[in-house]
C-alpha cells in the first residue's frame, strides 16, 4: 500500500515532527534528528532519531504504523496517530497542499475547500523541502487555492527554488488573484522560468464557467490572471476537466485557447476523478467517454492544428480511437491506480492510465481488453 | 578600497582575454561596504553586456551583516555566498569570537534568498581541529550542506600568526585520509555528501574539463587563472598580498593606473615565472607519475624556500598533493571508486 496519509501507534507524543525516513541505525548523532528509523524488525533502539517506526511495531519506543509502506529518502510528518507521506523519493508525483481554504467552489473538484492552519502547515512544509532529494524533476503544489496565501506563497515558491535548484515547479490554480500584476510579477521573478501554472477551463462561454465555478466572475478574472502569467513569463497549462456539461463545449473551448490563449505550453484534457464534490454530484457531471470520444478527437484536433501540445490524462487506452493513443498519458499518480479483472492480460496495459483507486473505480461501458 | 581605484580594477579584469570572468569579493568583511560590492557588480555587469562576456560573483562574508534586502540583491545578480563554518560550535567559536549560533541562523538566510546550492562554507583547521575531523563533517551534514572542502592551513591565516596554531602536513595528510573515509562510509548511509578537494583532482584525472582551480595549473594559476586586487595593487595571489603586507612586494603584478593589462602579463619578472612554473620542466615534477594533474605554487615556494620553483623534496605542496594523489589511486581501486566517480 502507498497510500499518502498513513496511522501512527501509539500515538507520537512531542509534537509534530518533520523528518526522512533512513533504515541505518547507526547514523551520525548530529544528524539523527533529521531522520526517523524505519525498520521492519524494530531491532535495537539507537537514539537520537526523531522517531522510530516500524510495520511490525514492538515495545516503546517504537511505533507501528498502517496504511502505507515507506522507503529509505522519504520525507513524513507524523503528528499523535496521523502520518502523511509529504513526499515519496523517486516519484514524479509528488505534490505539495499548501492550503485547503479556496475562492471557487467548483462542482467537480476533488478536494473540496475547508478552513486549514495554512500556517503550520506551511512551517512543516518548509522544513520537508529541505530535506527533498535535490535530483527531484517536478514538484506540484496544490490546494485549495494557493494563491490566497499570496505573500507566503512567493516566500514558498522561492524557498522551493532555493532548495531544488533543478526541479521544475507545477502550481495549480485557478489564477483569478493573477489578474494583480504585481502578484504575477512578483510570482514570476521568485521562479525565474522554471514554474508552469496549471488552470482549469470550464468553458469558452463566461457565464458557463462561473456557473461550474461556482463563482460570479470567475471567468473574467482567470482569464485576466493567465493573461498576466503570460505577461511575466510564466509557462500557464490549461486543465479542461471532462464533466457532462464541460464536455457539451468541448470544440468550443478548444477554439477558445487557440484563439486567446495561444501561448498555453500544454492543454490537458482530463478524465473525472469521481471523490470528493465530485463524487456527491456524480449522476449529474459524469458522462460515459464513449459518449463523447468524437468530439474530443475533434478538439484534439484544433489544438493540433494550432500547435498547441496536447495531452489526455485519466482515459484508458481501449476507450480512445488509436489516432489519440499518442496523446493519452500514464496520469494516474503511482500510489492511486488500480486495473480492472479485463485488464488482466490486456496487450495495452502497460501504456494505458488504468483507473482511479479511490473512486470506486467507475468505468465505461466501452471498457475491453485491447489483444494487440 | 575607492570607488575610482574600483572603476580602474574593473576596467584592468576586463581588458583581459577570458570570455569567463568570477568576481570574488572580499574583506575585511564586505557587507560591511555593500554599496561597493555593488557598484562593482552593476559596473562588471554594463562591461560584460557590452563586451559578450560572462561574469560571476561571489561575496566571500562571515554573514553577521547578511539581511534580506542583501539577499534580494544577491538573488537578482546572481551574486554567490561564500562564508566559513569551522566545525560544531565549541570548535568555531574557539575559532571565531562565539558566531556559531549567529553564522548558522544567517547561512539558513542566505538559503533562503540565494540558493542553497549558492551558499558554500569553508573551514579553516588549525591545531585545535586535530582529531576532529568527523566532528567537523558531520556539522556540515547537519547544517544541510552537500559537501564539504577538506582544506589545508593557510600560513599566512591570522590563527597561525597569532596563536601557533598550526598543524603539519603528515597531520593534515590522516586527517584528511580520516576525513574521505568518513564521507565515503556516509554515502554508503544514503547521505550524499562530497568532499570538494577530492572532487577538483578526480575531474582533474578523469575528465577533460578544465579543473578551474589555481593550485593545479601549469605554468602558475596565480596570475594567469587568478589576480588579487587591493588597494590600488594588483597581486598574483591571496598569499602574495600578504607577503606584500609584510614588506615584500616582489608578486606585486600591476599598479592600476600605471599599466595595462597588457603590460603586467608581458613584464619580464612576470614570463621568467611563468617559465619557471611549467611543471613539465620543473626538477622532481618532470619525472613524478602525477605531473599530469598537479600544478605549480610560486608563492608559496618562495615563503618556503626563498624560491618560486622550490625542492620538491622540502615542499609541503609537493608533500600534501603527493599525498592526496596516492590516497585517491588507492581508492579509486576498490568499490568506492563508484561513489568517487559520482562526485565529479
Ligand atoms: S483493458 Fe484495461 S488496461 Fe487495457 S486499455 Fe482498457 S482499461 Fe487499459
Ligand atoms: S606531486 Fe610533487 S613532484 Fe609530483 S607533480 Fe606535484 S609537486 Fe611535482
Amino acid at each position: 500500500m502507498q497510500g499518502r496519509l498513513f496511522r501512527v501507534s501509539p500515538a507520537l507524543g512531542g509534537g509534530t515532527i518533520v523528518a526522512k525516513v533512513t533504515p541505518y541505525p547507526d547514523l551520525p548523532q548530529r544528524v539523527r534528528r533529521r531522520y526517523i528509523l524505519y525498520s521492519e524488525t524494530a531491532g535495537t533502539v539507537p537514539l537520537g532519531y526523531s522517531a522510530y517506526v516500524s510495520g511490525e511495531g514492538a515495545s516503546q519506543p517504537w511505533r507501528r504504523i498502517s496504511g502505507t509502506s515507506l522507503s529509505e529518502g522519504d520525507v513524513v510528518r507524523i503528528a499523535g496517530t496521523m502520518g502523511e507521506v509529504l513526499y515519496r523519493r523517486g516519484s514524479d508525483h509528488n505534490t505539495l497542499l499548501v492550503t485547503e481554504r479556496c475562492n471557487c467552489s467548483c462542482e467537480m473538484c476533488v478536494q473540496p475547500p475547508r478552513t486549514s492552519d495554512d500556517r503550520t502547515l506551511l512551517a512543516d512544509l518548509h522544513r520537508a523541502i529541505t530535506l527533498f532529494a535535490k535530483d527531484t524533476t517536478v514538484l506540484g503544489i496544490s490546494g485549495g487555492e494557493p494563491t490566497l496565501l499570496r505573500g507566503e506563497l512567493v516566500r514558498l515558491l522561492r524557498w522551493l527554488r532555493s532548495y531544488l535548484p533543478a526541479t521544475r515547479l507545477h502550481l495549480l490554480s485557478n489564477a483569478r488573484l493573477f489578474r494583480y500584476r504585481r502578484f504575477a510579477a512578483d510570482v514570476g521573478k521568485a521562479t525565474d522560468n522554471m514554474l508552469t501554472v496549471g488552470v482549469p477551463l470550464n468553458s469558452d462561454v463566461p457565464r458557463l464557467h462561473d456557473e461550474i465555478a461556482g463563482s460570479q466572475h470567475a471567468f473574467d478574472e482567470t482569464v485576466r490572471g493567465v493573461l498576466n502569467l503570460h505577461r511575466h513569463g510564466i509557462a500557464v497549462e490549461i486543465r479542461v476537466v471532462l464533466t457532462r456539461s464541460i464536455v457539451a463545449r468541448i470544440e468550443g473551448i478548444a477554439g477558445f485557447i487557440r484563439r486567446n490563449l495561444p501561448f498555453a505550453c500544454h492543454v490537458a484534457f482530463m478524465g473525472m476523478e469521481t471523490v470528493g464534490n465530485a463524487a456527491a454530484n456524480v449522476d449529474r457531471l459524469w458522462v460515459d467517454p464513449a459518449d463523447f470520444v468524437d468530439r474530443l478527437e475533434s478538439a484534439v484536433g484544433i489544438l493540433r492544428v494550432a500547435g498547441i501540445p496536447t495531452s489526455i490524462y485519466n482515459l484508458q487506452l481501449c476507450l480512445l480511437p488509436r489516432s489519440l493513443w499518442r496523446v493519452a498519458r500514464r496520469s494516474i499518480s503511482d500510489w492511486k491506480v488500480e486495473y480492472l479483472p479485463v485488464c488482466l492480460g490486456c496487450a495495452q496495459r502497460h501504456a494505458c492510465c488504468g483507473f482511479f483507486g479511490t473512486d470506486g473505480m467507475r468505468a465505461s461501458r466501452a471498457i475491453a481488453q485491447i489483444t494487440e | 578600497m575607492e570607488y575610482e581605484v574600483a572603476d580602474e580594477a574593473v576596467d584592468f579584469m576586463f581588458q583581459g582575454p577570458s570570455q569567463t570572468l568570477k568576481v570574488e569579493f572580499q574583506g575585511g568583511e564586505p557587507l560591511l561596504n555593500f554599496s561597493l560590492v555593488q557598484h562593482i557588480t552593476e559596473a562588471c555587469e554594463e562591461r560584460a553586456a557590452a563586451e559578450g562576456k560572462r561574469v560571476e560573483f561571489v561575496v566571500c562574508t562571515n554573514l553577521s551583516e547578511f539581511t534580506p534586502s542583501i539577499g534580494a540583491y544577491c538573488r537578482s545578480h546572481n551574486i554567490a555566498i561564500s562564508t566559513s563554518l569551522d566545525g560544531p560550535p565549541d570548535l568555531h567559536n574557539a575559532h571565531r569570537c562565539n558566531s556559531h549560533a549567529l553564522v548558522v541562523a544567517k547561512i539558513d538566510l542566505a538559503r533562503e534568498w540565494v540558493g542553497a546550492d549558492r551558499v558554500s562554507a569553508l573551514m579553516t583547521p588549525t591545531s585545535l581541529s586535530l582529531g576532529r575531523v568527523r566532528d567537523i563533517i558531520d556539522e556540515y551534514v547537519a547544517r544541510g550542506f552537500s559537501s564539504i572542502f577538506l582544506r589545508p592551513l593557510n600560513p599566512y591565516g591570522y590563527a597561525t600568526l597569532a596563536q601557533g596554531l598550526s598543524m603539519s602536513v603528515d597531520e593534515w595528510l590522516d586527517c584528511y585520509r580520516e576525513g574521505l573515509d568518513y564521507i565515503l562510509w556516509l554515502n554508503r548511509r544514503g547521505i550524499r555528501f562530497r568532499e570538494e578537494f577530492a572532487a577538483i583532482l578526480l575531474r582533474r584525472i578523469l575528465t577533460n574539463v578544465p579543473a578551474g582551480f589555481v593550485d593545479l595549473q601549469s605554468p602558475s594559476g596565480a596570475g594567469t587563472a587568478v589576480l588579487v586586487y587591493f588597494g590600488d595593487s594588483v597581486y598574483l595571489s591571496d598569499e602574495s598580498r600578504m607577503l606584500a603586507a609584510m614588506g615584500d612586494d616582489r608578486f606585486r603584478l600591476a599598479v592600476l593606473g600605471r599599466e595595462t593589462f597588457a603590460e603586467a602579463m608581458r613584464s619580464p619578472t612576470f614570463v621568467e615565472l611563468l617559465l619557471s612554473t611549467m611543471t613539465e620542466g620543473v626538477p622532481m615534477c618532470h619525472e613524478c607519475a602525477f605531473q599530469p594533474y598537479c600544478g605549480a605554487d610560486p608563492v608559496g615556494h618562495y615563503r618556503e624556500q626563498k624560491d618560486v620553483v622550490g625542492h620538491k623534496a622540502f615542499s609541503e605542496f609537493c608533500k600534501r598533493h603527493m599525498g592526496v594523489f596516492v590516497q585517491l589511486f588507492e581508492l579509486l581501486e576498490t568499490p568506492a571508486s563508484k561513489i568517487l566517480t559520482g562526485w565529479i
